[in-house]
């Protein structure tokens, strides 16, 4: 803010420094010397531009603005009034409503376009209800009848910097409102999450050797999904899926799940409902309805020998596709009660021999390509996920 | 009525893949090296899919698939390959082929696979980025 009982009078030629040049804005300024002991209180201080015809108006008005403290710069133009506006910043600009050929209500309009936080008082000679509303509705804050008195001026200007004040905050609020409903949706949407991942970590637990599987057949997803060109929203349905597409097995046996040998056929049914009890948990959260196709279809096959619908190819939701090679990898180079692990490079081998029969040949393409120069797929550590998985933000 | 040419150097190979697609509305063709394929088709010869050998002598598979993607882009071509290599699958999508398959091969994988080809096999290349050796 500037303080003009430091800075002495300001300079009276334009600012060349740029647009918008050094004199800092005004708001209701204490106001400097002698002049501001015995009516500071009541009188407004403000950067003024004063644009009207008549020189003499220009002269008596700036005479008695700069009087009561204000910084004001004049133009008998509109031409002239661009010209200062470009160069510096004011906190209220008077316009004559009869300026020759241009009215001052459009240049008005002209104005705001320049600084959108500019106030504007029209004056005119012939002060009728429905110019004073016509100004009103076009964006002017206030309106003065001519000749202007002292007191008018003063008073116009005062208002209008209390208008502003009232504006900034009103704005402030909303904001800051807007800011508070942003953070605590995502809040809620972080307390979802964490819900839904302790679930698919419980499943974890109850599935031998599975610690983390979701977490990092989230992560190799991921990485599929950006080869593939997904945008952020796709990837967020992606990341949701991936993490739960286990989260039916919950409802399966301890014992089947921890089955060291083949299984029989009705343990294999049994196994084999696991899609489609995810689908059946997490259908009441409307939020994650885009990710249950996924959720739904990960165990299908490009051939169409998966389940639960046998669907081939093309007809498997990508996201599903995705998700069922990060998965066959995922199990490949762990160990699991039935098998022990494989290196990166078996696993990528034996995906290799599936592609097109198990895997559709662009996400398997898209995979290999994201990690065949590491040692294996990169991924978080078990209880890091919390930085990997937070929703809305990427991984 | 759709042409196959199966390109591959063995004999076995040739007829264990010309018995999986001897099937109603396909005519097999058979050669023996990349040479006479890309000649063949050069020449003029209706060809609507290429099934060729990864690991054959004179022009092997990936070039015959390189020439062909210049020659004719929109036939669907297939490699086969006797051991599975990361590079060779990699290279193979890069270059506009539509499948890789590994040998040995069920009979009927090979048919759906084929069948997948002509039905979106234009479609053009999975992995758009060169993938070098």
């Amino acid at each position: 803010m500037l303080d003009r009982t430091e800075q002495g009078p300001l300079p009276d030629a334009p600012f060349e420094a740029g647009p918008r040049g050094a004199p800092e804005a005004a708001g209701p300024l204490p106001v400097a010397g002698a002049q501001a002991a015995g009516m500071a209180a009541m009188r407004p201080a403000a950067r003024i531009l004063f644009v009207d015809d008549d020189q003499t108006v220009l002269a008596v008005s700036s005479l008695m603005l700069e009087e009561r403290g204000c910084y004001v710069k004049t133009a008998w133009r509109a031409e002239e009034a661009l010209r200062l506006l470009s160069r510096e910043r004011f906190d209220i600009v008077f316009i004559d409503q009869f300026l020759g050929p241009v009215k001052g209500i459009s240049l008005m309009q002209q104005l705001a376009l320049m600084d959108p936080e500019l106030h504007f008082v029209i004056v005119t000679a012939d002060p009728h209800t429905e110019l004073a509303v016509e100004a009103l509705k076009k964006g002017a804050s206030d309106f003065v009848g001519k000749p202007t008195r002292p007191a008018d001026l003063l008073g116009s200007i005062e208002y209008v910097l209390g208008k502003k004040e009232r504006d900034k905050k009103q704005r402030e609020l909303v904001t800051g409102l807007e800011d508070q409903i942003i953070r605590k949706t995502e809040e809620l949407q972080q307390v979802y999450f964490s819900v839904l991942s302790s679930l698919a970590r419980a499943v974890e637990r109850k599935d031998l050797g599975t610690y983390g599987h979701s977490m990092r057949v989230s992560h190799y997803s991921r990485l599929i999904g950006e080869m593939l060109g997904l945008g952020e929203e796709d990837l967020k349905h992606l990341r949701t899926a991936s993490l739960l597409h286990d989260i039916g097995k919950i409802g399966i046996s301890d014992s089947i799940l921890a089955q060291r040998g083949p299984l029989s056929g009705e343990q294999a049914r049994i196994i084999r409902t696991h899609p489609q009890e995810g689908v059946e948990i997490l259908r009441p959260l409307h939020q994650y309805n885009d990710s249950l196709p996924a959720i739904l279809h990960h165990h299908e096959r490009a051939d169409g020998s998966g389940y639960p619908h046998g669907l081939a190819g093309g007809d498997i939701p990508l996201p599903a596709r995705i998700i069922a090679v990060a998965d066959a990898y995922d199990a490949l180079v762990s160990d699991r009660p039935y098998r022990p692990a494989v290196n990166h490079e078996e696993a990528l081998q034996e995906l290799i021999q599936c592609s097109g029969r198990q895997f559709d040949r662009s996400v398997l393409g898209a995979f290999v390509e994201a990690v065949r120069k590491q040692k294996r797929a990169p991924h978080p550590l078990p209880g890091e996920e919390d930085r990997y998985f937070r929703p809305g933000e990427p991984a | 009525m759709k042409t196959i040419f199966i390109v591959d150097g063995e004999q076995e190979t040739r007829e264990a893949v010309e018995a999986c697609l001897n099937r109603p509305g396909f005519r097999i063709v058979t050669m023996d090296d990349g040479n006479a394929a890309l000649s063949a088709i050069l020449g003029g010869e209706r060809v609507d899919m290429v099934i060729a050998d990864f690991g054959m002598r004179g022009m092997d598979g990936l070039e015959l698939l390189a020439r062909l993607k210049e020659a004719t882009p929109s036939t669907p071509v297939i490699i086969l390959s006797g051991r599975v290599s990361i590079e060779c699958y990699l290279k193979s999508l890069s270059l506009g082929a539509f499948e890789y398959v590994t040998k040995p091969f069920e009979a009927g994988d090979l048919e759906r696979i084929v069948r997948a080809a002509f039905r979106d096999g234009t479609s053009g290349r999975i992995l758009q980025r060169n993938v070098q050796a």
